[in-house]
């Protein structure tokens, strides 16, 4: 189960992250792909996703698009289903979620997918302060609740028409 | 317990997997005028753009209520409502017993008096939709008309410039045709806009090929030999164009409770999407709810607003409990490449400590509204990639705003 954990009092801004991310997700001629930012100064920070447990960019989504993988417990973009509504970008507090262009498609929602490619967010290997974690526990959320959950979704009918990990009781946007 | 569920799009849908997850064994309902399973709407202009195709508009499959085991009545029309006896009267004679009752029966299209019988978003009135050569765009078969006419390369006058006349525009233009969207404000968009956005926006559409008119009336549909041969503004004069796609906004449908329930122009609701008539809940796009800031209440026809309120009824039927947060009125959309978002309070009176805080940059357009020291609405063009940070500042209670737009 995989959450990302910030904390930006360890930040430095040295921008590994940004690096990796992009050497990781970049390169294809898109030009800069970087799922993670790092601002100077302001909030958030560092705008890279958490993977929420009750992701509002994926409660927002109109198309199916954005869904949390109920084994990995990742929220992943399928940029086949996204039609670029920009809903997702109006919901993510992090400001995780931005619009990469697709050759012929125009602009579809692009994020964080964990490096699932690697098996391990390569950022946070590669952050040198710890203001960057994962893991289960590294956000807010126990392992237990995420495996609850990921249990009960695989009992729910309608499973993959729709994110069906909706929001808890009392969640919604993290406020 | 007995469940019934009147509508499901959005909110009933979410209502029915909240009802599920906490009672697996009670006797479900569902009773919806649509033959088909539920479908977004809002993928709608989306499916008339080429983005998606007719069967992805479905939000689930056709076994679902099946598999949910839930007994779904579709292809009817609920009448009526007792609710002393706690029974639901059907078009087709049938009553339904209830414990709990959701209503969601959404909204419907607004059908301006010009517009002929028959014509647009019109669902329960006679005659074929195809030969008035008008339509609105609120269901399905809407869409699928709109597109085929359009794709036949029908001239299209939109009459409406909100999100949904405005993101039709966009899907037409993506097609290649190049319609013309009639407005009858001084400007597009101007529910859900400050004027700078709107001028910013309306000036980007026209460069890309959109016929804009603003502060028009529409004052008839002109009719020749062959059908709709366009509409007469108020002023005498005739637009050409064969389809009349209407995009007057849409208004709750509460004639199933209205004279049971308080009914103000939704149903209203506490936040537990309660009624004023215990085990009668509401959730939707035909529910008015408090806001955010708990100084009103209001109806917001959006997406995510019915998900969750159905989520909350859903779960508050079924003996959980849950709270909705408030109503927080936002939009998000492309306008042909450029993203608008607009969220919250977008006028900022000249008296009682409002203000408004706003940058622009080329076609990048950014403004705040404050009240006191809380931000409660903003506005983004071109560049909306703080909106998320904002929208969770306005949540928070409005403080901190000003290290969100930090540069």
């Amino acid at each position: 189960m995989l959450s990302i954990g910030v904390d930006p009092t360890r930040c430095t801004r040295c921008r590994r992250c940004e690096a990796v991310c992009e050497m990781a997700h970049g390169g294809d001629g898109r030009g800069l792909q970087s799922r993670v930012r790092i601002r100077d100064s302001g909030w958030p920070l560092i705008s890279i996703c958490r993977h929420c447990e009750s992701a509002p960019c994926a409660d927002a989504c109109v198309s199916g698009a954005i869904r949390t993988d109920p084994l990995e417990g990742t929220v992943q973009v399928d940029a086949a289903r996204c039609v670029g509504c920009w809903s997702c970008v109006m919901e993510c507090p992090f400001a995780a979620v931005t619009m990469a262009d697709v050759a012929g498609r125009g602009p579809r929602a692009s994020k964080c997918d964990g490096c699932r490619e690697w098996g391990f967010p390569l950022c946070v290997r590669y952050c040198p302060t710890g203001a960057l974690r994962a893991g289960a526990g590294a956000g807010e959320t126990s392992g237990r609740v995420r495996r609850e959950h990921a249990a009960r979704l695989a009992l729910l009918p309608g499973r993959g028409t729709w994110p069906a990990l909706r929001g808890r009781a009392g969640g919604g946007t993290p406020a | 317990m007995n469940y019934v569920v009147v509508g499901v799009s959005a909110a009933g849908l979410s209502a029915l997997r909240a009802i599920r997850e906490l009672d697996p064994h009670g006797d479900v309902t569902v009773v919806d005028e649509e033959t088909r399973p539920a479908y977004s709407r809002v993928l709608l202009t989306h499916y008339i753009a080429g983005r998606v195709g007719e069967r992805d508009l479905f939000l689930v499959e056709e076994e679902f209520y099946r598999r949910c085991g839930v007994r779904a009545l579709l292809g009817v029309r609920a009448t009526g409502l007792d609710p002393d006896g706690r029974q639901v009267h059907l078009a087709d004679g049938r009553v339904l017993g209830y414990d709990r009752l959701l209503v969601a029966t959404g909204a419907r299209a607004v059908v301006p008096a010009w517009s002929p019988p028959g014509g647009a978003g019109d669902r329960g009135g006679g005659g074929e939709t195809g030969e008035t050569g008008v339509t609105g765009l609120r269901t399905r078969e809407d869409a699928v008309r709109i597109r085929k006419a359009a794709l036949a390369g029908r001239p299209v006058l939109i009459v409406g410039g909100g999100p949904v006349g405005v993101k039709l525009a966009c899907a037409l233009r993506e097609l290649g045709v190049i319609p013309t969207l009639l407005v009858g404000s001084p400007r597009i968009l101007s529910q859900v806009a400050d004027r700078e956005a709107s001028l910013i926006l309306e000036r980007h559409l026209a460069r890309c090929g959109v016929r804009v008119r603003c502060g028009v009336e529409v004052r008839e549909v002109a009719r020749g030999p062959h059908g709709t041969e366009g509409v007469v503004l108020s002023d005498g004069s005739v637009l050409p164009g064969r389809l009349v796609v209407v995009c007057k906004g849409v208004e709750p449908r509460t004639e199933l409770v209205g004279g049971h329930v308080a009914v103000r122009r939704g149903v209203l609701v506490s936040g537990a999407m309660r009624t004023s008539v215990p085990d009668i809940y509401a959730a939707g796009d035909v529910a008015e709810c408090p806001d955010i800031w708990g100084e009103g209440t209001r109806v917001s026809a959006i997406w995510p607003h019915a998900s969750r309120q159905g989520r909350v009824a859903g779960t508050n039927m079924a003996g959980g409990r849950d709270l909705f947060d408030g109503v927080l009125p936002r939009n998000a959309m492309d306008v042909l490449g450029t993203p608008f978002v607009s969220m919250g309070v977008l006028d900022a009176p000249a008296e009682g400590g409002w203000r408004s805080v706003s940058r622009r940059r080329g076609d990048s357009y950014l403004r705040l509204v404050i009240r006191g020291d809380s931000v409660v609405g903003a506005v983004l063009v071109g560049c909306v990639r703080l909106a998320g940070p904002i929208q969770a500042a306005i949540r928070r209670g409005g403080r901190g705003w000003e290290e969100v737009v930090a540069p």
